[in-house]
């Protein structure tokens, strides 16, 4: 099921050392399942998981997900 | 796969060695209630937590919570419909000929168990298939 939103996650992921999906469910304490369902662009996540994920590239929310109009 | 789709997974299994009791238990009794004795075979779905083991990762995150409320969601609405019209149809029936039909009190709510268990199950599966 598609989502408006899109997101940046995997790019972000090769970004930072073409870091792995388990390290980045770990990272910010999910599963990697979800992390692929986000990449998918099949789930969208809660604030906390969104906020969690952008914290940890170091990067703001926006630059995240993106809604798309 | 995720570890709570497993235990989902897990459920349906027992789900369906519980069908396969309750059918052996009628099959050699004739008796509904005996049968229905075969329901206690869903405790095995306990044994799910001893199969996660989490080596330190989450083993559910918030998707794996909102999988399972909305399978909870649907599987409440099947088991309300199932749980009324079964009150309501299974007397008028005549599959229980006494005057007071005092066994479906036994099998209804059984049976509607059941029916929640199962479409629990189907529902969370389906989604996870899906990724909601």
């Amino acid at each position: 099921m598609g989502t408006p939103f899109r997101n940046n996650i995997r790019r972000l992921r090769f970004d930072n050392g073409e870091m792995t999906q388990q390290s980045l469910a770990e990272a910010v304490n999910t599963t990697r399942q979800t992390i692929i369902a986000l990449e998918a662009n099949r789930y969208v996540p809660s604030l906390l998981l969104a906020t969690k994920i952008a914290r940890f590239f170091g990067v703001r929310v926006e630059d995240v997900f993106v809604l798309e109009e | 796969m995720a570890p709570l789709q497993k235990i989902w997974l897990l459920r349906l299994v027992v789900l369906s060695v519980t069908t396969v009791v309750m059918g052996l238990l009628y099959t050699v009794t004739r008796d509904y209630v005996v049968a229905m004795a075969g329901f206690s075979c869903m405790s095995l779905v306990l044994l799910g937590r001893f199969w996660l083991r989490s080596k330190g990762r989450p083993i559910k995150d918030e998707r794996d919570d909102e999988i399972s409320r909305q399978a909870q969601l649907v599987g409440y609405r099947v088991f309300w419909i199932v749980f009324v019209s079964g009150t309501v149809f299974v007397p008028l029936s005549g599959v229980i000929p006494e005057t007071i039909p005092a066994r479906s009190l036994l099998l209804v709510p059984i049976a509607s168990m059941w029916v929640l268990e199962l479409t629990r199950a189907v529902a969370a599966l389906a989604m996870y298939g899906r990724a909601v």
